[in-house]
């Protein structure tokens, strides 16, 4: 049992894959296990790098100090100047150190930690015994470059005092992948990002010119299931509001998606666009809502 | 425990099996013969029972958000949220005719002072 918890976050435990770096996304196949163990030696990672760069810091800030203090006694003469260039200096330093620790780590760990880990979980009995995984996923911030700009285009608002205004929608792959169940049907799964970004032009009451920018996430995550028609037959009375289907001789595909939307449906917790705005979601509601989704597909089948 | 008799837990929410392993354990609860991965302790008035996984996931009265998934109580986490997925959606029977039911009744006993609550799912 100890084991389970005591995780050692060495490199000689660690596969290659645990020890790359989120942000450049990751690809692999595991078992769930596996998968949850790994997500967590990333939270551990992160935890203990910025635990470091918080050292590091701290440790120059009192070292420059030190020094400041130092310098009115050594060189009182210019100490002010001295003291201005230390600081520019340690300015610097703190900033390389922070800059190190961004392009090594970003936020969303923990998203793929809770939300997946849960996903998984809940999966996993249904899975063939040692089944695995494949799960590819890219944590880089949606809005982070012109890559994921999907449109972009001049609109008009009813806005007090509008003078102009632009939409820009952004999408990403936050995650996708597949597996076989035990009943030998296919899955696939894909959550995406999608950012609508509004940059609102107007004037305020006092005349002054104002720039507004308001931000609007949703996540579709989008559930495919392949199923043999050897095991399965078609229900007659399905409702297809929700799914999408198609077959040949051998298998139904069916489409199942559920789209999440932050502010509708967590007004409460939401606030405008926040990188690490998925944790808004309960852990719990996202992971039973998607296998609702796995309940809507196979609900529509009975076994021959 | 007789060697003969498999575990009486069931495996899955959609594609339910039997569990294939032997029992060697029997819950204090409902007398259920289980396999040693599907006991576990639970502490009740100082004294600690052991539950099959049906029962111990009814009775065990810690929020979901406090279990840890990297732990072997990760079977337990799984089984409240499906007790919870069963009362909260509209579930999918299709499979009960051939499996039979999908989810076992769990019938307390006196050591459970939790009469009191009203659901059996946790947040």
């Amino acid at each position: 049992m100890a084991e389970y918890y005591n995780i050692q976050l060495t490199t000689e435990d660690m596969a290659p894959i645990e020890r790359a770096h989120l942000h450049r996304g990751f690809s692999s196949k595991k078992t769930p296990l596996k998968w949850i163990r790994f997500f967590r030696m990333c939270v551990l990672q992160r935890e203990l790098s910025l635990k470091k760069r918080k050292k590091k810091s701290y440790t120059l800030w009192i070292a420059y100090f030190i020094i400041a203090a130092a310098m009115i006694f050594l060189v009182p003469g210019y100490w002010i100047a001295v003291n201005i260039i230390l600081f520019v200096v340690a300015l610097i330093m703190d900033a390389r150190y922070r800059r190190e620790f961004r392009k090594n780590y970003t936020d969303g760990y923990d998203f793929f930690s809770d939300y997946f880990s849960a996903l998984f979980t809940l999966i996993e009995e249904e899975l063939p015994q040692l089944g695995t995984i494949h799960f590819t996923a890219n944590v880089k911030e949606t809005l982070a470059g012109v890559e994921y700009l999907k449109s972009s285009e001049d609109a008009i608002f009813e806005t007090r005092g509008f003078i102009s205004g632009k939409e820009e929608f952004y999408e990403k792959e936050i995650a996708q992948g597949y597996c076989t169940l035990k009943d030998s049907a296919e899955v696939s799964f894909s959550f995406v990002e999608k950012v609508r970004k509004r940059i609102i032009k107007k004037r305020g009451t006092s005349g002054k010119r104002k720039t507004k920018q308001k931000y609007k996430s949703v996540y579709p995550f989008i559930l495919k299931l392949k199923l043999p028609k050897s095991v399965y037959q078609l229900k007659t009375d399905i409702d297809k509001a929700d799914i999408q289907m198609e077959e040949d001789d051998s298998f139904y595909y069916m489409k199942a998606r559920r789209k999440f939307d932050i502010k509708d449906e967590n007004p409460d917790g939401y606030s405008a666009y926040q990188y690490r705005s998925t944790p808004l979601f309960s852990v719990e509601y996202f992971s039973l809502e998607v296998v609702n989704l796995f309940n809507i597909c196979y609900g529509c089948f009975t076994l021959k | 425990m007789d060697q003969n008799i498999n575990c009486q837990e069931k495996l899955g929410l959609f594609l339910v099996d039997d569990c294939p392993a032997v029992a060697t354990e029997q819950c204090a609860n409902c007398n259920k013969k289980v396999c040693k991965n599907h006991i576990f302790l639970q502490n009740e008035n100082g004294k600690n029972q052991k539950l099959c996984l049906t029962c111990k996931a009814v009775l065990d009265p810690r929020l979901t958000s406090k279990i840890e998934l990297y732990s072997p109580d990760r079977p337990v986490w799984r089984k409240k949220m499906m007790n919870r997925f069963h009362t909260e959606y509209p579930f999918l029977v299709t499979m009960a005719s051939q499996y039979g039911a999908l989810f076992d009744t769990v019938s307390f006993t006196d050591f459970s002072n939790h009469s009191g609550d009203s659901s059996p799912f946790d947040s």
